[in-house]
């Protein structure tokens, strides 16, 4: 059965087509990158899938169910933004979490969040950037979830939070689940991904695995990628 | 889900409301004291002194009259954060339905609402505690007469059962208020740009169509309204079965607005 999928998904703002008519199944087990360049359509997928943005057309389906609280039961979402709630502690926060997702582990997010060497009573609004990145990409992997959409997780923070973040993520996510990564920082990603999905201009253009691509072009994915959407 | 939704957002209210609302009361009880041991007129001499009376009588009244609007401040930009903000990435991928979601932020914002009321009230009650405290024994014994009289004038007139009326019309009345403002809200997000503006005409046309409506269903809703049955009635219960009509259609009012807010919420949101 398909973890995931859409049939002739499209969103529309206003004049401009941000999906256009996209059909797509996804298997559980994998790590999926979802590549395009900036306002390709990559956020816009994700959040369909969240149920934070309506379909203009097309239907979405995770387990075979449409989106609602079942689903959203089973999806844990890595925003783009900072959606922490900045009055909470850490230990409010984590409070929060297991209030509403029956699938969070806490133990784990307490162990991921040890090496941080936080104190559980500190209010995040105290917190650094880098350091909120990182409770929010613990508190997400720490969902024993069947579907993961990480949104841009590894923009704008340095090298040594970018190993930190891949790490978690290879070392913590179920193995039964799908994971969908959007970046377009590929070569980072490159090493971790089973699959890619090349998405450029609402359209997905290439929905391939990492082996395969590597096969049958001689080139990595980053090359592909680069020459796929060069300017 | 829906209690936890309430735990949460009541919390989150109560963190910038609580402070405000013991200041209040501790200025309330402040003025008291300058009333209830007449500081006033034994300082009289003292002119710094007089400035800081006449300084805290208009801070106490402004926190009396302010607390209410800042409660409803507080609940629609919570409200607005908590959705269509920042924090809508985390409170809309809930698990959680959408009536409980609504439901469970409707019941803490007029729970807020209500308390704010209500201590209001206590700050006024403290305030004029202490004034009879200031009396003489023989305006004390006068002012007791006074009250008695219109406690006897009061039951005389079925006034306990409009005053029961009058709690749970405010009650209904608030539930109403804030589910409006919710939907208000939730139009103002169907545009995209001038949102708040859109929110605003949204809440005014609202407000027009409900007394268009009240005005053609006969409900009297004031107090001006019911002195002016009583006088051409000269029969309090018209006047109360009145007040419940007035009741019903300000409920059913919430019921809709609840119902087109959740439409709203669930058919409409996007989060770009």
């Amino acid at each position: 059965m398909n973890r995931l999928s859409c049939t002739n998904l499209t969103k529309r703002y206003g004049r401009l087509t941000a999906l256009n008519g996209i059909t797509l199944e996804l298997q559980p087990g994998k790590i999926i990158g979802l590549l395009g360049p900036n306002g390709s359509g990559k956020t816009t997928f994700i959040k369909l899938f969240n149920g934070l943005l309506q379909p203009t057309a097309g239907e979405l389906l995770i387990d075979g169910m449409p989106i609602g609280p079942d689903t959203k039961a089973e999806v844990a979402y890595l925003p783009d933004n900072d959606f922490l709630p900045e009055y909470m502690t850490i230990k409010g926060f984590l409070d929060y979490y297991e209030d509403f997702f029956k699938d969070f582990d806490r133990k784990r997010a307490e162990k991921l969040l040890e090496p941080l060497g936080l104190p559980l009573s500190q209010k995040i609004k105290t917190c650094s950037k880098g350091t909120k990145e990182k409770i929010r990409l613990i508190v997400t992997l720490s969902r024993r979830a069947k579907v993961y959409f990480l949104d841009e997780p590894i923009a704008g923070v340095d090298p040594a939070a970018r190993e930190y973040i891949l790490k978690t993520l290879v070392e913590n996510y179920a193995e039964d689940a799908v994971v969908i990564l959007s970046t377009h920082l590929i070569s980072d990603v490159e090493p971790i991904l089973d699959d890619v999905l090349f998405i450029k201009n609402g359209n997905i253009v290439l929905h391939e695995e990492t082996d395969s691509i590597r096969e049958r072009t001689g080139k990595s994915v980053d090359e592909l990628f680069r020459e796929e959407f060069r300017c | 889900m829906l209690i936890k939704i309430f735990k949460y957002d009541f919390l989150e209210s109560g963190r910038k409301l609580l402070p405000g609302i013991l200041a209040m009361l501790l200025l309330s009880l402040a003025q008291g004291i300058v009333l209830a041991y007449n500081l006033v007129k034994k300082n009289a001499v003292n002119g710094s002194l007089q400035i800081i009376f006449g300084i805290l009588i208009v801070v106490v009244t402004a926190f009396i009259i302010g607390i209410i609007i800042a409660a409803m401040i507080i609940q629609i930009t919570q409200y607005n954060s908590t959705i269509y903000g920042a924090r809508g990435h985390l409170t809309n991928v809930l698990p959680v339905n959408t009536s409980s979601m609504l439901g469970g932020k409707l019941l803490s914002a007029s729970l807020w609402v209500l308390i704010s009321i209500m201590v209001s009230g206590i700050a006024i009650a403290i305030i004029f505690g202490c004034l009879f405290l200031n009396l003489g024994a023989h305006d004390q014994e006068g002012a007791r007469q006074i009250f008695s009289q219109l406690l006897k004038q009061a039951r005389e007139y079925g006034f306990f059962q409009l005053f029961a009326q009058a709690v749970l019309g405010t009650v209904i009345g608030i539930v109403e208020l804030v589910i409006t403002l919710y939907l208000c809200v939730s139009l103002g997000q169907l545009v995209s740009k001038m949102k708040v503006l859109v929110g605003i005409i949204a809440f005014f046309v609202i407000s027009f169509i409900e007394s268009k409506i009240d005005s053609l269903l006969q409900v009297q809703n004031s107090f001006d309204k019911y002195h002016g049955l009583v006088e051409k009635h000269q029969d309090v219960s018209v006047v109360i079965n009145n007040g419940w009509s007035g009741i019903i259609v300000s409920l059913a009012f919430a019921v809709i607005f609840f119902f087109i807010t959740r439409w709203l919420l669930s058919r409409t949101l996007n989060l770009e």
